[in-house]
């Protein structure tokens, strides 16, 4: 082993390991997957509050919710989630307005239910892969700290067989080794960063919504 | 579920945007991680003992070209340039000439070098020629100077007589510039400038003459004096060569002298050698044939000797014989005792072991008895504990305790009692310091009646006076 080895960064993963190289690909396969799903998260939950502000703008401009609602319908996707869950909530209003024998407080939790529903399934959809970001940064740090030990301990092992030990022996085991835990921490950063910042604005979100939905059902008991 | 359909186009989006990341990511490590590999270049470094004497000429030289070029520069170039050419040449021969001297000042320090190993007057004298040279250099250096402010004079001068010069000119021109078409007047006008001319030229000549005069002069002293140093020098030298043939001389007759005496006694000493050996030789023969001599003698003293061996062993050989006999009933002798001792020990040794028996049994039966008489003990004394704890139980059920009773307090009785466990009497021994704990105390006593006493009549006489204590602790 020389001093002036090469040691740049191909070079280093080359000459790890087996099970550094394993640690290495899986971290480098984890990292491209939690920062695909935070492209996805960033540009999802952009158009969500996009869409919500444009629908409650609506919404508070329109004095007729029967063409709002008929606007809506037609937009089917595009309205967002608000407009989802007025769609469901209103939809279920005139269901049950049809019925005449319907009490009044029997419609309106009916109504509610509806939105209640849409707005869970709306809120599933927005958290999902919030998970595997959580959990990618929560256990990325570990793997890669458990290939760096590994190299490590490589790196210390063939250390035993040489009667002086220098650093020049163990320096090149090490840097290998410790890619894994740079590559761990690559993979962890921003993904614990994107958890958070997402968990906030779904979090805000939903709030926006439950508002929402209160002051709809207050809307609609006026009119019933 | 509408969410994640619409979520679709995002996907390829992402997923470019991540390999992107990932892409510079790796870049940066590659290009960060390599940059730190690469081993600093060689360099070359030539360690010099001394300056290249080439660096030391030019430094010399510039005072004098920084001098020759401002005089180069000034405007009287059309008058002064032989002079210029003169004064440079001059300065030229003046450097050639000082630097000879200094190469063979430096020859002559080598040979001073040299020297040095060799003799110690040499040294003096070279050291004077050192300082000869040095002051010779100084000297040089003192009439250069001289020299360039000869030159720095005559250019002042050169400048006044110019300047002069001008001054005449300038006061002359004007009537030739203001009528130029009165012929009368420009001819004296011309007249007058021919004159003028003409001194000039007288001016310059007689400049340019001085200049000469001065400078060959300057030229002359400095001649002479190199002339005069070099001679100095080369008497020194001549002077100096004469001392080291006259040394070398005389060391040569010394070393001829100290030859010829080496030689006369190493012969004396080899004559006398030849003697000793000659002696010596004598002398081995002589004790050759005296060692000759002892040897017969010593080897016939050998053979008697021999002989008188052999007879000695033969008689030892017999005595050894009758000893061994001796020894054999000796040691007979000495069996039958040990067997005989043997067997009284053997007596006594059971007689003291059936004592032992005896006594060991005389122990254990004691022992047994005492065993018995403790154990009679122990549960007499286990039966009074027992009991006496049962009296301060039942009594201590009867103390009403009241609240302001010190923890610490403690009081001690003595009871008497009756057989059936009535109380004769009971006495305060030592009070408590509370005088309601102690009061209480006693109305328990004689409340408990009758205290609770062993079965066994015979064990009455250990209860028949009791010391008790009481605390509110226990």
């Amino acid at each position: 082993m020389d001093v002036t080895q090469d040691l740049s960064f191909i070079h280093l993963i080359q000459n790890a390991s087996v099970l550094v190289q394993l640690v290495m690909g899986l971290l480098l396969l984890v990292s491209l997957m939690s920062w695909w799903f935070i492209f996805i998260k960033m540009f999802t939950v952009r158009q969500a509050v996009k869409q919500s502000e444009e629908f409650e703008e609506s919404f508070w401009n329109n004095d007729d919710l029967n063409r709002l609602y008929q606007n809506t319908s037609v937009m089917r996707g595009d309205s967002g989630s608000m407009g989802r869950i007025f769609a469901a909530g209103f939809t279920e209003f005139l269901k049950l307005k049809k019925k005449h024998d319907m009490d009044n407080n029997a419609v309106m939790d009916g109504t509610r239910r509806a939105m209640r529903a849409t707005y869970q399934r709306e809120m599933d959809s927005l958290e999902s892969h919030l998970a595997f970001l959580a959990t990618v940064g929560s256990v990325s740090p570990y793997v890669g700290l458990f290939g760096t030990v590994w190299g490590i301990m490589n790196a210390f092992r063939g250390l035993s067989n040489v009667g002086q030990a220098t650093l020049a022996h163990v320096a090149p085991g090490i840097a290998e080794a410790l890619v894994a835990t740079a590559m761990g921490l690559f993979a962890a950063i921003p993904a614990v960063i994107a958890y958070n910042r997402y968990s906030h604005d779904i979090t805000r979100l939903a709030s926006r919504f439950e508002i929402f939905m209160e002051e709809f059902s207050n809307v609609l008991q006026r009119q019933s | 579920m509408s969410t994640i359909v619409y979520a679709k186009p995002y996907k390829l989006r992402a997923g470019a945007l991540a390999l992107v990341v990932h892409c510079a990511f790796f870049a940066l490590l590659y290009f960060g991680a390599s940059w730190k590999v690469r081993p600093p270049q060689g360099m070359v470094v030539d360690i010099w003992d001394s300056l290249p004497g080439e660096e030391v000429a030019p430094v010399k030289v510039e005072p004098s070209k920084l001098i020759a070029q401002p005089k180069l520069d000034k405007p009287m170039q059309p008058v002064a340039p032989p002079k210029a050419d003169i004064e440079l040449s001059a300065k030229k021969r003046s450097q050639e000439k000082s630097k000879p001297t200094k190469t063979e000042s430096k020859r002559r320090i080598e040979k001073v070098d040299v020297a040095e190993h060799k003799k110690q007057e040499r040294l003096r004298v070279q050291a004077e020629q050192k300082m000869l040279v040095e002051q010779k250099m100084i000297e040089v250096q003192k009439a250069r100077a001289e020299h360039e402010r000869a030159r720095a004079e005559q250019a002042n001068i050169v400048a006044k007589l110019r300047r002069n010069l001008k001054a005449e000119l300038e006061k002359a021109e004007p009537p030739k510039v203001v009528e130029p078409v009165k012929s009368a007047a420009s001819l004296k006008a011309d007249l007058e400038l021919a004159e003028k001319k003409r001194l000039q030229e007288k001016f310059q000549e007689a400049v340019k003459i001085e200049s000469k005069r001065q400078l060959e002069k300057v030229d002359a002293q400095l001649k002479l004096k190199i002339q005069a140093e070099q001679k100095i020098e080369a008497e020194q030298k001549a002077e100096a060569e004469h001392k080291a043939q006259a040394e070398q001389k005389a060391l040569v007759k010394q070393k001829m002298q100290a030859e010829r005496k080496a030689e006369a006694e190493r012969k004396a000493e080899m004559e006398q050698r030849a003697e000793a050996e000659r002696k010596a030789e004598m002398e081995q023969r002589a004790e050759a044939e005296r060692k000759a001599e002892m040897e017969q003698r010593a080897e016939a003293e050998r053979k008697m000797q021999a002989k008188l061996k052999i007879l000695a062993e033969k008689k030892a050989q017999a005595e050894e014989k009758e000893r061994a006999k001796q020894k054999i009933q000796a040691e007979q002798k000495l069996l039958a005792e040990q067997k005989e001792q043997a067997e009284k020990k053997a007596q006594a040794e059971q007689k003291a072991k059936i004592e032992q028996e005896r006594a060991r049994a005389e122990q254990k039966m004691q022992a047994e008895q005492e065993r018995a008489r403790a154990a009679q003990a122990v549960a007499v004394g286990r039966e009074v504990a027992e009991y006496k704890a049962k009296i301060i139980a039942k009594i201590r059920r009867n103390i009403v305790m009241l609240p302001d009773i010190p923890y610490n307090a403690r009081a001690e009785f003595d009871v008497t009692l009756l057989p059936g466990g009535m109380v004769l009497n009971s006495i305060l021994v030592k009070p408590s310091g509370s005088a309601a704990y102690d009061s209480a105390v006693e109305r328990a006593i004689k409340k408990a009646e009758p205290l609770p006493l062993p079965p066994d009549a015979a064990l009455f006489s250990n209860f028949r006076e009791l010391r008790l204590k009481f605390s509110p602790k226990e």
